[in-house]
């Protein structure tokens, strides 16, 4: 089986800070890593390997990826990766990636199932995965919590707002995934030594033969701005008999708590 | 601009994103809808020129299709939808085959010359982004957040019905029920939330108690709810759960990650009871204890009911 994972490079939350004055992100001071919901579409797509042979591509594309996070990526069992860096990827919205992913995918080779995250931890825009599915001409499912192999295809579960939905679906096809499905390994130093062996191909933006309209964003950015709720921040301290008795006095006197 | 095209599988969302586009200033509105015709009466009321009715089975990815060709029929400035995972899904592949924009999960949606201006989180909740894009463009809205207005005086809309596009590549089992209490958090004036300084289930009950002792309901973080399985899904709040905003949330051994916080940045006023100083959430609430749940919890309760009973 040919499985291709699409991952991204992203700012971790974690460590982007708001500059004080305009609230907007330092990215500078800020850690990249890959997208969270990435990497369970990543373990999903080793443990199919593990299960049903073939290979597991790692796909990616962005303004400036780090190979030593797509190092990352093989080492928690991709065979190789191929990666388009460019910076005019920079103010790349939906449309613009999935028509270099689906080009890249495409590039490689006919892959029977392709994974990847539900949404990105950066835009969470939720787009990627269909509209890449739409490029490529097939079909997709997203939120999959479950995958069983059947005897034609897959049979796969979603986590839904109204119930858990079940599908039966044929190859290829194209699954995003989120938390639930599956806990990421963590590679072991033996498995990252051998990940530095592992092909990292270079594929340059023009030869994937994408027009200028392919590489036009629909959706500009114009502003990012820290979501501050300013709190009081008092700490109730003394002893558990006064710190509830004086937590207590707060929320009558704030009309919070009836008594 | 010309006029919005509402798509959604479930009818239940049409009055709430008819009138979020009709605020916006849209006068001709049409609906898509995956159901038939004996339900159709109820949205009428909200303002539409005309609803494609689409009957029976199909999956998102037909779904999609049909979007698309109302869209090149109608030529809608905007394709709006309910945020719901498959509105989300519909949007994207909509979006890709008319070569268009797509804005996912938006908060608000305003228009702005030839464009629409949207405002959505972005890096896991903890920031908020302005995005713009061209007509014709696609979105997908939070629910819950816009009350349906019914207008007055609103015409009979023109019926036309849908065929779906036959998909033998993915074809529906079965909707399985998962467990569900029946409690919707948004609308909760006080939630007492569960996190994993609680050791076992049955110490939930602590909370309970407190929560009945204030009228408010449980909530959770994710392990809670996700890995341990203690309490039903529909408890968890945060980033991949319920987005809260009641008067008071009382956080119990909750360490106040950011994918948690996302989720209660609504909220008016916000008590953490955790034994550790150094947790985040002291830096994200109004009142903070400092102390062991299982100790302070019982003395904070006998202190409400004497309180009550005086
Ligand atoms: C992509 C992504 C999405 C996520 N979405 C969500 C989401 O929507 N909602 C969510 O909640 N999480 C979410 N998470 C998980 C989140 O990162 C945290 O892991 C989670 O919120 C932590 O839950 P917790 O506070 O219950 O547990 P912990 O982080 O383990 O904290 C437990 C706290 O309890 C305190 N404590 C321990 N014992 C006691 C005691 N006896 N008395 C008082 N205090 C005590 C500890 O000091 C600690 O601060 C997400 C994660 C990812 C990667």
């Amino acid at each position: 089986m040919e499985i291709h994972v699409l991952v991204k490079q992203t700012y971790d939350p974690n460590t982007l800070e708001p500059n004080p004055k305009t609230l907007e992100p330092i990215y500078e001071r800020a850690q990249t890593k890959l997208s969270d919901f990435d990497l369970n579409a990543l373990e999903e797509g080793i443990r199919m390997k593990e299960n049903f042979k073939g290979r597991v591509v790692v796909i990616s594309a962005g303004p400036d990826v780090k190979p030593l996070l797509i190092r990352e990526a093989l080492a928690m069992g991709a065979d190789e990766a191929y990666v388009v860096s460019d910076k005019r990827l920079e103010h790349a919205d939906g449309w613009v990636y999935a028509n270099v992913l689906a080009s890249l995918s495409r590039t490689v080779g006919n892959a029977d199932l392709i994974l990847c995250g539900e949404c990105s931890v950066d835009e969470g825009g939720y787009q990627v995965g269909p509209r890449v599915a739409e490029k490529l001409g097939l079909p997709s499912v997203t939120h999959v919590i479950r995958i069983h192999a059947e005897q034609e295809g897959l049979r796969v579960e979603r986590d839904l707002e109204e119930g858990r939905e079940v599908l039966d679906v044929k190859l290829p096809i194209v699954l995003t995934v989120g938390l639930e499905i599956n806990t990421p390994r963590l590679p072991s130093l033996l498995m990252i030594r051998a990940a530095s062996k592992k092909p990292i191909n270079s594929v340059p933006l023009e030869s994937l033969g994408l027009d200028e309209n392919e590489l036009r964003p629909r959706v500009v950015c114009a502003s990012v701005r820290a979501l501050k709720v300013e709190r009081k921040r008092v700490v109730i301290s003394g002893s558990l008999d006064e710190a509830a008795e004086k937590l207590l006095s707060e929320l009558v006197r704030e009309g919070l708590v009836r008594i | 601009m010309s006029g919005a095209l509402i798509f959604t599988k479930v009818r239940e969302y049409a009055p709430e994103m008819i009138t979020a586009v009709r605020r916006a200033g849209f006068d001709d509105v049409r609906l898509l809808v995956g159901s038939d015709a004996t339900s159709i009466g109820e949205v009428e009321a909200y303002g539409l020129s005309e609803v494609y009715l689409m009957e029976g089975a199909f999956s998102n990815n037909s779904f999609a299709s049909a979007v698309v060709r109302c869209s090149e029929s109608f030529k809608p400035s905007v394709i709006l939808g309910p945020s719901t995972k498959d509105c989300r899904e519909i949007a994207a592949r909509a979006a890709q085959r008319l070569r268009v924009g797509c804005l996912n999960d938006c908060v608000t949606i305003e228009v702005d010359g030839p464009s629409l201006k949207v405002s959505r989180t972005v890096y896991g909740g903890t920031y908020v982004a302005e995005q713009r894009a061209e007509f014709p463009v696609v979105v997908t809205l939070r629910v819950g957040r816009t009350k349906p207005e019914a207008v007055t005086a609103a015409s009979k809309p023109k019926i036309t019905r849908i065929d779906p596009e036959v998909d033998e590549r993915v074809r529906f089992v079965e909707m399985r029920a998962v467990m569900k209490e029946a409690v919707d958090l948004t609308k909760a004036e006080i939630i007492v939330s569960v996190g994993r300084g609680f050791k076992k289930k049955e110490d939930i009950a602590l909370a309970e108690e407190l929560a009945r002792e204030v009228g408010g309901e449980v909530g959770c973080t994710r392990p809670i709810s996700g890995d341990l399985k203690w309490l039903s899904e529909d408890r968890h709040i945060g980033l991949s759960g319920k987005w809260v905003g009641p008067k008071l949330y009382i956080a119990i051994g909750v360490s106040g990650q950011m994918q948690h916080v996302a989720g209660i940045r609504g909220a008016k006023t916000i008590v953490a009871i955790n034994n550790d100083s150094n947790a985040p959430i002291h830096r994200e609430s109004d009142y903070s204890v400092i102390a062991d749940l299982y100790q302070f919890l019982p003395v904070f309760i006998e202190k409400l009911r004497k309180a009550k009973t005086k």
